[in-house]
């Protein structure tokens, strides 16, 4: 009887059988939306950084910030994280710097950076950016100078940088100006920089009443396209030096026997170029456009996911890119050698957009073979010849002249246009 | 003479005994047929239909916060079918997660963890169902992770 029994229940067992089935649902993963509002202000050769809240997405908060000079050294948040939302980097020294301060949980990260400062006073001149200092900030916990995914610098958020004078807090961000570049009320004028350098094609460093209209969204370290001071170029110090590396006679120079230059730190000749301004880590449709510091003398390449380095000038657009993630990197080049590659993360959502709605510019530097069109939307020129003596001084100046004189470049399309935050240096 | 008839006798019960398993058999399986689940539906198995509820807990940050994915195995067919377990993973493509399956560059998908609660084994009848639980974590790498902010990486659970 037993037997029949098991007889049975395997036969009844046989009637059930098995089917897989598998089903797809996402989890989602937080964000940092980096610091906004930036703003240095200058008291003698100390610089308090001051910055807003960065934030999460989600309801979480971010842990702390660390702040770092564009010359590499750590002001506050290093290996700590500060809660707070201003330091003070006391004893500056001589130079123009720019700060960043990154908001950080974690192994997340997300990197905003005020404009260029002035500091030092006196009959020599500021030194233009120290090419071999100016590498983009290292995190400083856990992966040095790892900058792949800075998140969350959408250009268009910090656009709204803020402003020493409230009169012109309410200004657009496409003639925002920071607080960084007026002088404390009292103080002499910040000594006049080199003909070439960030400073010295800006009047509003001279006239702080203008500086919020009369100086762009970016220092013109860099070429802009919608930048403020293009729109009233100043012939006599916005004009392309055609020798980038030969400084105005009619300007006040680095003294040759200046040790400040002499004195730069030893670092590898072709350094980090710095991404300014990308785009958020998800964005539409609209081509992504990326700016990004020059500092290695003669030239710059991009590369765009699997693609190949190719010559490339800032702001860089692309267009035609499908839906999902993408990476763009640049890095340096002296013409003979290329120096280390950063690279920025993002994801593009929906439907692939067109691909002939952004022509590439003449400029631009040809694409590799099965990736999409670049678009540079500003026809900067590689700035000094190659060969020149102080190649590694003045060479993103030298670029920044020519694209802030260039008329075509004002009418260039808002989309590709450097955002308001790209403030480096 | 005596121990020939025990044999046959016994050779008689153990013939007995066969012919009713047989038959036993073979009604069990005439029942199944004439249930709805006989041969006809063996072929044909419907494969179980899994479904995501609403999400809860996050945000994921790198070593802290998790989300619960709650999910519910159905059978969708007409017949039985045998839930045996349920398997649930980060889903990825060359070491990055996916991202409605593309991959997210950067984005490793061993610093995510799947872990799953699956329901336990069950004969599911036609249209019957029963939920499992799948919760996802970051892991804090000690390395850069901002390529995973944002990102929505795919989950899969299969049923089987």
């Amino acid at each position: 009887m037993a037997a029949l029994l098991l007889v049975d229940g395997a036969t009844s067992a046989s009637a059930s059988f098995t089917a897989a089935g598998t089903a797809r649902t996402n989890a989602r993963v937080a964000s940092i939306e980096p610091a906004t509002q930036v703003t240095l202000e200058r008291v003698g050769a100390d610089v308090t950084v001051s910055w807003g809240t960065a934030t999460m997405t989600r309801a979480a908060s971010v842990q702390g910030y660390v702040v770092r000079r564009s010359d590499g050294a750590g002001i506050c948040g290093d290996p700590t994280p500060v809660t707070g939302r201003s330091c003070t980097d006391a004893g500056v020294p001589d130079g123009v710097y720019a700060y960043t301060v990154t908001a950080v949980y974690n192994t997340f990260t997300a990197l905003a950076t005020s404009r260029s400062l002035p500091i030092g006073a006196g009959p020599v001149p500021a030194p233009a950016f120290d090419p071999t200092s100016d590498s983009p900030p290292s995190i400083g916990f856990g992966f040095p100078g790892q900058l792949a995914g800075i998140a969350g610098a959408d250009p268009e958020p910090i656009g709204a940088v803020s402003h020493a004078d409230p009169a012109v807090s309410d200004v657009p961000s496409a003639a925002a100006t920071t607080a960084d570049t007026l002088p404390t009320a009292g103080e002499p004028e910040p000594a006049p920089a080199p003909v070439n350098s960030a400073d010295s094609a800006n009047p509003a460093r001279k006239h702080p009443a203008d500086v919020g209209h009369s100086h762009g969204r970016r220092p013109t370290a860099h070429p802009t396209t919608n930048d403020a001071d293009a729109a009233a170029p100043d012939p006599d110090t916005a004009a392309p030096d055609p020798d980038t590396a030969t400084p105005d006679p009619d300007t006040p120079t680095p003294d040759p026997d200046d040790t400040t230059t002499t004195a730069r730190s030893p670092q590898a000749a072709v350094v980090e170029p710095a991404i300014t301004a990308h785009p958020g880590n998800r964005t539409g449709r609209r081509p992504p456009s990326f700016s990004f510091t020059s500092a290695s003398g003669t030239g710059d390449e991009c590369k765009l996911d699997d693609g190949r380095f190719t010559a490339c000038v800032s702001p860089i657009s692309y267009a035609g890119l499908v839906a999902g993630v993408h990476t763009f990197q640049v890095r340096a080049t002296d013409g003979s050698s290329a120096g280390p590659a950063i690279s920025y993360s993002w994801t593009i959502l929906g439907p692939a957009p067109s691909t002939d709605d952004t022509p590439a510019h003449a400029g631009a530097p040809a694409a590799a073979p099965d990736t999409p069109t670049p678009t540079a939307t500003t026809p900067a020129p590689l700035p000094a010849p190659a060969g020149s003596a102080d190649t590694d001084v003045e060479p993103d100046t030298a670029t920044v002249t020519t694209g802030n004189d260039d008329p075509a470049v004002q009418d260039a399309p808002a989309a590709a246009s450097p955002p308001a935050t790209q403030a480096l240096r | 003479m005596v121990r020939r008839l025990k044999s046959k006798r016994a050779i008689t019960i153990l013939g007995s005994i066969l012919v009713l398993a047989i038959a036993t058999t073979a009604y069990a399986y005439f029942t199944a047929t004439g249930s709805g689940t006989g041969s006809a539906s063996v072929g044909t198995a419907s494969p179980f239909t899994v479904t995501f509820g609403a999400t809860t807990g996050g945000p994921l940050l790198p070593g802290s916060g998790h989300q619960t994915l709650p999910y519910t195995v159905t059978n969708p067919g007409s017949g039985s079918q045998q839930l045996t377990t349920t398997t649930a993973a980060v889903a990825s493509s060359g070491g990055f997660v996916t991202q409605s399956g593309a991959p997210a560059s950067g984005c490793l998908a061993a610093w995510f963890t799947a872990e799953n609660n699956p329901p336990a084994a069950v004969d599911l009848g036609p249209g019957d169902s029963t939920t499992g639980v799948v919760n996802v974590t970051m892991t804090d790498s000690g390395t850069n992770q901002d390529p995973c902010q944002g990102v929505a990486p795919d989950i899969t659970v299969t049923a089987s």
